[in-house]
């Protein structure tokens, strides 16, 4: 049968009932949707997630290793779990999070304001990664967004987000190629870096 | 006015997809309601179209003209649920057998359906290429698009059932000055003037 990936759709069709996070949550409290699922809520719409092939899951397991050693007291490391945005409720492959104790487990997922880096891992995803989630991202204020662009061997590196508009956009993008060393910024405090070429070496 | 501006929704990838009875479970607990106007095609909650006089009335027109050749173990309903496989849409019309208690005790389903009818107009491209495949996936023998914008009746016929790409083998247009056969069960009951169809229709384009 003849597919059409997700990545041309999701923003620019109308004429669907988009689910709130709300609704999501429902569904989930009903058992209607279950982890068997695998699904994300984004822009309303209940999405797949990819399952891994081995370049993405040892590129999970490795930067999983790096980022947790790197970051200070204070923060935690979020690995493919839910973060709540207004219209969405994505499970990056990594998200920053202010650690906050058992605040979540009473108070919801975390939201932008304790997520201060969203990382995707992109290979077969990444015109979805770069556009939907980019503009999901981006209208939720997430400060930083990284893309590990696995067949260019880059990491893309989204900041200024616009916040809610009609095409909500990263105003800054820089690349970082092999050779270069990506800068782990949280709360405007470089807290180590990521050599690209250990990524992909 | 609302244009359908994506694939066919039978070849969307990557969506988690609703039932039927997930559908209807939905709509038990309140999560949708009345007033969201869906239909469940495909697995997805797909909004209709907002209800004008025109539309309104070419149904009751349409009906008007047909009533009289629908025998009466037919029975006709309007704009309500039909349940199929991973779609409850809601045909403009639907002419189903007869059924003692006129469906309050459960919706048609496919096995029920005589003919399928839906009027289009600004809904015609997804008329097209979302419920045709539906339609002949569920084997509805007889699908009628009233083709409002281009002043034709499209008749679908020989559905071909589960596939993968489900589609209607025969389509035939017919336009004013031509009479169209009302055929229910394979059996002729009678013919239409399709000029009748259109008639008092003061077209948008």
């Amino acid at each position: 049968m003849q597919t059409t990936s997700i990545p041309l759709l999701l923003g620019e069709i109308a004429g669907f009932r988009r689910l709130t996070v709300k609704e999501y949550h429902r569904l989930i409290e009903i058992d209607l949707l279950t982890p068997g699922d695998r699904v994300e809520l984004i822009e309303g719409f209940l999405v797949k997630k990819m399952s891994h092939n081995p370049p993405h899951a040892d590129l999970l397991r490795w930067l999983t290793m790096k980022l947790s050693v790197m970051l200070p007291k204070g923060w935690v490391l979020s690995v493919q779990l839910p973060i709540t945005l207004a219209d969405s409720e994505p499970e990056p492959d990594f998200a920053v999070i202010r650690s906050r104790g058992r605040y979540y487990r009473d108070h919801g997922h975390p939201e932008p304001s304790d997520s201060p880096l969203v990382i995707e891992i992109a290979d077969t995803s990444l015109a979805g990664d770069r556009r939907d989630k980019g503009r999901m991202y981006a209208r939720a204020i997430i400060p930083t967004y990284w893309i590990v662009n696995v067949n260019e061997q880059q990491i893309e590196v989204y900041s200024s987000p616009s916040g809610p508009n009609d095409e909500p956009s990263f105003g800054q993008r820089r690349d970082f190629r092999l050779g270069e060393s990506v800068p782990v910024v949280l709360d405007g405090v470089e807290v180590g870096t990521v050599a690209v070429a250990e990524l992909f070496d | 006015m609302q244009t359908v501006q994506r694939p066919p929704l039978h070849t969307l990838a990557g969506f988690r997809r609703f039932t039927v009875n997930e559908y209807h479970r939905m709509i038990e607990i309140g999560l949708l309601t009345e007033n969201d106007r869906l239909e469940l095609l495909d697995g997805f909650l797909v909004e209709k179209m907002s209800q004008n006089p025109r539309h309104s009335g070419k149904i009751a027109r349409t009906m008007d003209i047909l009533r009289p050749l629908i025998p009466s173990v037919w029975m006709d309903r309007q704009q309500v649920p039909l349940i199929l496989s991973g779609s409850v849409p809601e045909p403009d019309i639907a002419i189903v057998r007869r059924d003692a208690n006129y469906y309050e005790t459960r919706h048609p389903t496919a096995s029920d359906v005589g003919m399928l009818i839906e009027i289009s107009d600004s809904s015609l491209a997804g008329d097209r290429q979302d419920k045709c495949p539906i339609y002949a996936r569920a084997g509805i023998r007889t699908y009628w698009i009233i083709n409002v914008i281009d002043r034709q009746l499209e008749v679908y016929t020989a559905p071909s059932g589960p596939a993968e790409e489900p589609s209607f083998a025969e389509r035939r247009d017919y336009h004013p000055g031509e009479r169209v056969p009302v055929v229910l069960d394979g059996v002729e009951v009678g013919t239409v003037a399709v000029a009748d169809l259109f008639a008092g229709w003061q077209s948008s384009n």
